[in-house]
């Protein structure tokens, strides 16, 4: 919504730009078709010093172009077109016919803004990894180094907004948790009753459960597959397992009962309350493993003992606890806080 | 690490009372190598009480926080009577423990509620004469349990969705929910020998007289989304919870004393 009352901002500037514009052409583009083209008089309000110094006409060949060799998903790619003389001189006016033509992974149409100093900029913002190739061309000859190539790699998961930004950081835990516990059993530490494997197949079969949910009921609104480290985890140690296996659990505990006020839909707060009572049964049995028989299960480290209220964390409180072991960058921006 | 969005828009005195306190309490979990933040909740059920003292607690709430009291009465009664004579072995502290929730579970919503609280009922946990050696047979005593924690599991979850509009109740209320089912889970864990499973499988094959605390459970759709693409139907049951209605669980537990419609 902000994105596009800003683009209409812009629009607004632009047209502004094209009522003050004198003794010139100004052409808005997409993607090489003309749909407007403004020729005005001359005034003296243009702010007087826009000329070119040297009087040459533009060299697309000698007119540069800040293009990225790379860039990530959903994080934009702003490029400033500079037009020059065939001195490789800057021009101080605007004017020119340019065009961005934008090809590969993240081909889309894109709108060149004429800033009438000599500078035409663009800006395009890639969804999908892989190879963009960027045409851009003045008065229909390419600029130095046209066509560009760009490569896009995965940028930060964009966890959305509302109801979408709470569902996908529960899907980015159920990641965590469900990758941890995968390791877990795949590596399974020596001297484990078979009773234990069990429990452990069963928590990471609910776990994986958990996030296919999660990632169907989020859609094409899903964060990405996140990438951990779980290095500092001797998965050969039984002690080692189960007190991490205890952490990610009491966080995923911690992080529902403190997401669920969050929620604006009904339906969402059932379904989390439905996924967060396993997750304390998790966390109890394999407290119970650790100590039998004990208050593990629900120690007063966990279950404050004046109100036996459980853990709940904010977000802001989670995603630090979670960072260690989280190697895809995220950006929880737009997560609510209230 | 200051969260103002619980205590936002509370009395200022108190909030900062309540944060002073946290960060006493961050440093003593500093040293115990816990995150403070679990520690916080002490004060709670003053602040939200404070938090409705000006226009009083909604209708709608005081029920759902009355037949929550309910079942708390009837799990910290259970255990309170059943305690001092049952032999439950090595499970004792287990038992204390739950039974140490459950009577500060009572005193939260009581305290919520204040002069809007009900009166503990009288119970019969024979459930009239279902289970007469509830007190005397430590298998008859762990059924029941069973059966109590994990109704009280269903039962919150039912109630969630209409505590939206309060945040800081439903909060409460999660946090009651997940401590429940921590309960559940160790307690099914001394069921049967070998250990039960701590999670619930398909409808949990439960006898007659439990089946209505499991009806349901069964379940592998969730929003509506088939579930069975991800894992198997045993697994799949077991990884969600079901929810019961006011009207089911009420059906579970009348027989234990629970007047049928307490207000």
């Amino acid at each position: 919504m902000l994105d596009r009352l800003d683009a209409g901002l812009r629009e607004l500037d632009f047209l502004a730009q094209v009522a003050r514009a004198t003794s010139r052409r100004t052409f808005l583009q997409w993607s090489g078709v003309t749909l407007a083209v403004a020729t005005v008089g001359c005034g003296d309000d243009d702010g007087g010093d826009v000329t070119t110094p040297t009087g040459n006409p533009v060299s697309p060949g000698a007119s540069t172009a800040n293009v990225p060799q790379t860039a990530a998903t959903n994080v934009p790619v702003q490029v400033t077109v500079q037009a020059k003389d065939a001195n490789g001189t800057d021009l101080l006016t605007g004017g020119s016919t340019v065009v961005a033509r934008l090809t590969g992974a993240n081909e889309q149409q894109i709108r060149v803004e004429d800033r009438a100093n000599g500078k035409y900029v663009f800006s395009y913002t890639p969804t999908v990894e892989g190879t963009d190739t960027l045409e851009i061309t003045i008065d229909g000859s390419p600029i130095s180094g046209s066509p560009f190539t760009i490569n896009v790699t995965t940028g930060p998961a964009q966890f959305g907004s509302g109801d979408i930004a709470v569902l996908n950081y529960a899907y980015a835990l159920e990641q965590l948790e469900s990758t941890f516990f995968t390791q877990v059993v795949e590596n399974f530490y020596t001297g484990g009753s078979a009773e234990e494997l069990q429990i452990f197949t069963d928590i990471r079969d609910h776990e994986v459960i958990h996030r296919e949910f999660l990632k169907a009921a989020l859609g094409d609104q899903a964060i990405p597959t996140l990438q951990f480290d779980f290095t500092s985890v001797d998965f050969t140690s039984r002690q080692n397992v189960l007190d991490t296996s205890l952490t990610f659990e009491d966080l995923g505990i911690s992080a529902y009962n403190g997401a669920g006020f969050l929620l604006e839909n009904p339906d969402f707060v059932t379904v989390a309350g439905k996924i967060v009572s396993v997750e304390a049964r998790h966390s109890a049995v394999l407290a119970l493993l650790q100590n039998p028989n004990s208050t593990a299960f629900a120690n007063d480290n966990i279950v404050e003992p004046a109100t036996g209220l459980d853990l709940y964390r904010t977000p802001n409180q989670v995603l630090p606890i979670a960072d260690p072991f989280v190697t895809t960058e995220i950006d929880t921006s737009q997560l609510p806080t209230n | 690490m200051t969260d103002t969005t619980i205590l936002g828009g509370l009395d200022p005195e108190l909030v900062d009372r309540v944060v002073s306190r946290r960060d006493a309490l961050r440093e003593t979990g500093r040293r115990a190598g816990l995150l403070a933040v679990a520690s916080m909740p002490v004060l709670f059920g003053v602040m939200a009480k404070k938090a409705f003292a000006q226009g009083g607690i909604p209708a709608d709430i005081i029920t759902v926080l009355n037949f929550a009291l309910t079942l708390e009465y009837l799990e910290a009664d259970f255990y309170q009577t059943g305690l001092p004579t049952v032999d439950v072995g090595e499970a004792r502290p287990i038992f204390e423990q739950i039974r140490n929730h459950e009577v500060a579970h009572v005193a939260l919503l009581e305290g919520l509620l204040g002069e809007n609280a009900i009166v503990k009922p009288t119970f019969d946990f024979t459930a009239g004469g279902a289970f007469n050696d509830v007190f005397s047979n430590p298998g008859t005593f762990i059924t029941v349990a069973q059966a109590l924690e994990d109704t009280g599991v269903r039962a919150y979850k039912g109630q969630a969705a209409a505590l939206i509009a309060e945040d800081q109740v439903l909060t409460t209320a999660l946090r009651i929910h997940s401590v429940e089912a921590r309960h559940a889970a160790a307690i099914r864990r001394l069921s049967q020998s070998p250990a039960a499973k701590a999670w619930i499988t398909g409808n949990d094959g439960a006898p007659t007289a439990l089946a209505p605390v499991y009806a349901g459970e069964e379940n592998t759709t969730q929003l509506g989304i088939d579930l069975l693409p991800f894992g198997s139907a045993d697994r799949v049951s077991e990884a969600f919870d079901e929810p019961l209605t006011r009207a089911e669980v009420l059906a579970i537990v009348v027989p234990f004393g629970v007047p049928p419609d307490p207000e």
